[in-house]
């Protein structure tokens, strides 16, 4: 019996906080290190070895260990009324992010498993802080809430079915459904085209103003959403643009810390 | 205890299933967009992401998302092909897959004359209507002609699978381990005069060359035959007839798009 919850309470301690599907996390850095400029990307390797792309997901990984269990909490941001993020302490993705790029401009006194440990924030928490799921507003108190929502599963009219889902599993897996057989690279070039022309907007800014750009986002998405709300299968389909954005930004934006990190 | 350990397998399935259920599923529809990405012209792959805003497969499975969702629920009836009593295609019908797709390649002839959402949307109705017409299992024959195609297989378990939901997944089956770019890698194999032989014609004629594969498959897969215990000759020569459509399906659907945007 003792099993079967333990089983259940890692369940759900492995997705109330992940930030996308694993294929998806690998595309963002990948692109991000193809926007890096070359101390940056000499850097990352350096640290986080050849196989870079690969480590994506660690904070996870550890929760999962049982180890690093703070860090559930640095993946989320929260925003004022006027959208303007709330940084009261480190338990938060921004502090956390301002403090990494900190310890790798001064890696040269920090030891390497401080920079690894700041490099892995970089990538993990920037993707983190652009899931939907992440990101709450004080307007919409509920959007802190992993709450239960309606999904359309098919039929139409009085034969149409639905499921309910977790508003922040969704945000993480909900869109992974229509690719599952892409590869990384079939992710970067769809980035790169549905979203490249942005690049230089995404780059621009600091981490305060990234997540008040999120804020702008998803507020909308919370002007109707919220528990027992009804998603339907075209809105479903339709909000993979909202997804693909948080993705490209989040990709982006990893390299321009990267290069400021690094310069 | 049965209830919990029940309970238990109900949330955690819920966490780790979506709704999977694409026709012809996502890997075949997925691989054919990304063999048709490859034989592109550069004029009608630069014209394709303009209109589109995304890569091929972003869209390869984007009309089953949608097929029970007003405005696009008509469409919903077009993704087979449609044989009359005498065994041929019903050219007539506005259900046939066939039929759409050479609809929609007259009306693109003028595409520069199109407001650029019809473009666009022609464009995501072609890329999975020319996968489509070449499932082996989407296809509607007249009762006269073929009175049992709707049966039944089953499996292991002694449940039933229907033939349609088998031969959807068929490719599934046989390639699970491969992504959609190494499938195509697989697959991506013709001679270009075995390029210029399959994209020869319309899609009348694609859907009567495939014929003999649609027919075959109920020689392979008869009524209440059990899926797991095929034998290793008729596995093959079921991956076979899914490895072969999937080819033809993403030359012709390139083709149909190079000639669209023919320079």
């Amino acid at each position: 019996m003792k099993k079967i919850f333990l089983a259940l309470a890692l369940i759900c301690g492995v997705y109330t906080a992940q930030a996308w599907n694993w294929v998806y996390d690998q595309a963002a850095l990948l692109l991000a290190y193809e926007n890096m400029t070359p101390a940056a990307q000499t850097e990352l390797k350096k640290y986080l070895g050849e196989d870079y792309s690969k480590q994506v997901q660690t904070f996870q990984k550890a929760r999962k260990a049982g180890n690093l269990l703070e860090s559930a909490e640095w993946e989320q941001i929260s925003l004022d009324m006027d959208l303007k993020p709330v940084v009261a302490d480190d338990k938060n993705a921004i502090a956390q992010l301002e403090m990494a790029v900190e310890v790798v401009k001064n890696r040269a006194t920090k030891s390497n498993e401080e920079v690894a440990l700041a490099m892995h924030k970089l990538i993990e928490l920037t993707i983190a802080m652009h899931n939907v799921g992440n990101i709450s507003l004080e307007e919409f108190p509920y959007s802190k809430e992993d709450f239960e929502f309606q999904q359309s599963a098919g039929g139409y009219g009085k034969k149409e079915k639905f499921r309910t889902r977790k508003w922040k599993h969704f945000w993480s897996y909900g869109f992974s459904v229509f690719h599952s057989v892409w590869s990384a690279d079939m992710h970067v070039r769809e980035l790169k085209v549905c979203r490249g022309r942005n690049k230089e907007q995404y780059m621009a800014g600091s981490i305060r103003d990234w997540a008040t750009d999120m804020g702008k986002v998803v507020k909308p998405l919370y002007e109707w959403a919220g528990p027992d709300c009804y998603l339907s299968r075209l809105a479903h389909s339709q909000y993979e643009e909202l997804y693909l954005d948080g993705v490209a930004r989040a990709s982006y934006r990893i390299a321009a810390l990267f290069n400021e990190a690094t310069k | 205890m049965k209830k919990c350990i029940f309970i238990v397998l109900m949330i955690a399935m819920s966490f780790g299933t979506l709704q999977k259920a694409f026709a012809w599923g996502g890997n075949a529809h997925t691989t054919v967009t990304v063999i048709a990405e490859r034989h592109l012209t550069p004029e009608a792959k630069e014209k394709v992401e303009h209109y589109l805003n995304h890569t091929l497969p972003f869209y390869a499975i984007w009309m089953d998302q949608i097929r029970y969702t007003d405005p696009y629920r008509p469409s919903g009836k077009w993704h087979s092909n449609w044989w009359d009593a005498n065994g041929k295609l019903d050219v007539t019908n506005e259900k046939c897959a066939a039929y759409q797709v050479e609809r929609l390649r007259k009306e693109m002839k003028d595409y520069k004359n199109l407001p650029d959402s019809v473009v666009r949307l022609n464009l995501m109705y072609l890329i999975h209507l020319v996968a489509d017409m070449h499932c082996p299992s989407h296809n509607y024959w007249d009762k006269k002609a073929f009175p049992q195609y709707r049966y039944n297989l089953t499996n292991k378990k002694g449940k039933k699978v229907s033939y349609h939901s088998y031969w959807d997944n068929a490719l599934n089956y046989g390639r699970r381990k491969m992504n959609a770019e190494q499938y195509a890698d697989y697959i991506d194999n013709a001679t270009p005069k075995e390029y210029k032989a399959i994209v020869k014609g319309n899609a009348y004629r694609w859907a009567n060359t495939s014929l003999p594969n649609f027919l075959r498959t109920f020689e392979l897969t008869p009524k209440d035959s059990n899926v797991d215990a095929y034998s290793k000759q008729q596995r093959i020569e079921i991956r076979n007839i899914c490895d072969e459509e999937a080819k033809k399906g993403g030359y012709r659907l390139a083709h149909v798009l190079n000639t669209i945007f023919k320079k």
